[in-house]
């Protein structure tokens, strides 16, 4: 015998209470509060080195957004996202913006500002942005305009707090990509997924 | 049957008779509200001060400010502001009395050639509710509103509206509607409350007969006449026999009466904007920081926006020149993504781009220019609007981000069709439409440039694909002949290396499978 429909069970996330970009992984989906990259929050991505899957990992997410007539920002990558891979993905490179602010201030600013205008349907940051007050202010930014913020961030800083709606870390293995989920609304920190597919 | 035939007829009759009359009504109706919106109604924008408000605009403050005219010893005070009249400052005082009275009056000399320019500024603007626009008084601008009113509403709603936009500009207005130009004009003079329209000839022809005489625009002789008569108000002029009038002053003032009670006719010129934006701000004492000066250009802003709605043009290229004493002036280029005359996004650039320029020294003098106008339709406005208020454009933000960060910081992404991997994409302007060409394989990171493998590096590196041969580029030096390999690193990182097929055979790594 069953338990009554009506009874919440801590293993049953919010499934459709917020709003969410699936990310093309069915078995990640599972894992999300509203089955998807979580849209208006902040989600960190915590990895050792660029060049392990961690741009694949949002490719499907990526190219469904670029479809919106929105911007798609690329604020201080490491290197140059490049075209020809880009478009293989299904991604539209015209909806693609690439920002290289010079100094750090400028940059927050730019991220603040990609956040808030509510032009960006997603802002990926490869900048270091550790304080707290800052992070509340982006998160903020974030919900004003519903965009879908990834922040990419050394592995280390795993144990500072923060205030992220959803925290990754990823870890390469000869498989494909494991993915760790530190923290999710909704529900404990669940069991790391192997992703093979990417 | 057939007393039932004739109650039917009698019915069918009277029906008729109330339908015929209801429609008649109607009629009338209507064709008495058709004769109230094509009654002319003129509204008068009198400037009292503007002598000293196109000086007075272009800062913030209100620290003493006169303006003075005339030669030598003749020096005399023609306007001031309010702080220089709380000092005891009064128009028509020598200049040697004023300073008496306060040392610390910024004297500016009288500018005609300025003020013209800004009565054609605010005649621009003015173009934005009427299109009928005289300039044919001193000091004053003429709008004829009476097509305007299903619009805006009556001429007070509408006169309110002005005014609260004419001060946004810096100037001090006096606003008066009738339906004669010059009644509406020597009403503004007389600073009389803006009332609702006159309802009757009776009633227009008693708040001009009220007006004072010496408050209006008449010839100094006739003026003097008429006071040595003993004649102080308008509405004695109007009583006095017109024989007498004319014999001893002319028929000029019998004319300017009649026109003004709306018995002459008084066709006023249309007002023709200029084909471009040029305008210039002096500032009364020389500016040093940003803050002050970006006042000023706000200033010249709303005028440029003032003047494109009007007309219903766009511009995408404004220039700001700065003039320093005896130095060339700082020239401030700004380009616009789209089209546009959102006076709010305009001065959010334009206040990005002040802050970056260094000042050489003092500004004296601010002029904005746009040559480039094209026509730009009114977007309709959605009935429910769900957008955020600070919500921009996609355009809108690029510009945002490009004042501050500068215009090579913010690229779009192409991709060319090219088989070197270096050249196979550039940056492009955001928003850039590009055809895109299916290429397996390749990583989504790419070095700026090819990084040499060091030898102990290249021996952890496990090979996971078939060489893929790239040669090309013979004829433009840039040659390449390279076999691509996806490596798997130590780790973890899936990497694109190469081996240069040309001795020394070096290997390289050029992007990450991110």
């Amino acid at each position: 015998m069953g338990l009554h429909p009506q009874v919440w069970r801590a293993n049953e996330l919010l499934k459709a209470s917020l709003p969410a970009i699936p990310t093309g992984f069915a078995a990640l989906d599972e894992q999300l509060s509203g089955g998807g990259w979580p849209q208006g929050a902040l989600t960190e991505i915590l990895l050792s080195n660029e060049g392990i899957g961690e741009l694949r990992l949002l490719m499907p997410a990526l190219a469904q957004l670029s479809q919106q007539q929105r911007w798609l920002a690329w604020i201080a990558p490491p290197y140059i996202p490049y075209a020809p891979a880009l478009a293989a993905s299904g991604v539209d490179l015209s909806r693609v913006l690439l920002i290289h602010p010079r100094a750090n201030k400028d940059g927050l600013w730019a991220i603040e500002q990609a956040l808030r205008s509510g032009t960006c349907s997603a802002v990926m940051v490869w900048l270091a942005a550790n304080d707290q007050r800052l992070q509340r202010r982006l998160q903020l930014a974030a919900e004003a305009g519903h965009c879908a913020c990834f922040l990419f961030r050394d592995e280390r800083t795993a144990l500072r707090t923060s205030y992220a709606a959803l925290r990754l870390r990823l870890e390469a293995v000869n498989e494909g990509l494991k993915v760790h989920i530190l923290k999710r609304r909704g529900g404990w920190a669940g069991a790391p997924i192997v992703l093979s597919n990417l | 049957m057939a007393e039932n035939l004739a109650l039917i007829r009698e019915h069918a009759r009277s029906y008729i008779k109330h339908r015929l009359d209801c429609i008649l009504k109607q009629y009338i109706a209507r064709a008495t509200a058709m004769n109230t919106v094509n009654q002319k109604a003129w509204l008068s924008l009198y400037l009292p001060t503007l002598a000293v408000d196109v000086f007075s605009r272009g800062r913030a403050d209100s620290s003493p400010l006169a303006v003075a005219e005339g030669q030598g010893h003749n020096r005399r005070v023609v306007q001031c502001n309010a702080g220089a009249y709380n000092a005891g400052v009064r128009p028509g005082m020598k200049l040697g009395a004023a300073l008496a009275l306060e040392s610390g009056l910024t004297l500016c000399e009288r500018n005609e050639q300025l003020e013209q320019q800004a009565l054609q500024q605010l005649a621009a603007w003015g173009l934005g509710y009427t299109s009928h626009v005289s300039l044919n008084f001193p000091s004053c601008v003429l709008l004829e509103v009476g097509g305007s009113r299903k619009l805006f509403g009556d001429a007070v709603v509408l006169g309110q509206r002005i005014a609260q936009e004419v001060s946004a500009l810096g100037y001090t207005a006096q606003l008066a509607a009738a339906p004669t130009p010059l009644g509406a004009y020597w009403l503004s003079r007389g600073g009389k409350e803006l009332t609702e329209g006159f309802a009757t000839q009776a009633e227009f022809d008693k708040a001009l007969a009220s007006l004072p005489l010496d408050g209006l625009d008449l010839a100094a002789a006739i003026l003097d006449g008429l006071n040595k008569l003993g004649i102080r108000r308008l509405g004695e002029c109007f009583q006095l026999p017109r024989d007498g009038l004319r014999r001893r002053f002319g028929r000029e003032l019998l004319v300017r009466l009649d026109q003004a009670r709306g018995l002459h006719p008084d066709p006023q010129p249309i007002f023709v904007p200029p084909p471009a934006f040029n305008a210039e701000l002096i500032l009364p004492a020389e500016v040093y920081d940003h803050e002050a000066l970006f006042f000023g250009v706000h200033r010249l802003i709303l005028d440029l926006c003032g003047f494109l709605a009007a007309r219903e043009l766009g511009m995408q290229h404004f220039q700001i020149e700065l003039s320093h004493p005896r130095l060339a002036p700082s020239v401030l280029p700004i380009g616009l993504v789209k089209a546009t005359r959102r006076g709010e996004h305009l001065s959010l650039v334009a206040r990005e781009r002040l802050q970056q320029l260094s000042l050489p020294a003092a500004v004296e003098k601010i002029r904005l220019r746009s040559d480039e106008l094209m026509p730009l339709a009114a977007r309709n406005a959605s009935l429910f609007d769900q957008s955020p208020a600070s919500a921009m454009t996609a355009e809108e933000f690029i510009e945002r981000l490009r004042s501050r960060l500068g215009d090579a910081a913010v690229q779009g992404l192409c991709q060319v069709a090219e088989h070197r991997p270096e050249y196979a994409w550039r940056a492009g302007a955001p928003g850039e439409k590009q055809p895109s060409y299916c290429c397996r394989g390749r990583p989504l990171w790419l070095l700026p440039a090819p990084k040499p493998l060091p030898p102990h590096v290249a021996a952890t590196l496990t090979l996971r694909s078939t060489a893929e041969r790239i040669e090309s580029g013979w004829w433009d030096s840039h040659d390449v002949a390279r076999d691509y390999f996806v490596a798997r690193a130590a780790g973890g990182e899936t990497l694109w290396v190469f081996r240069e097929r040309r001795p020394p055979h070096g290997w390289y790594i050029h992007g990450l499978f991110g």
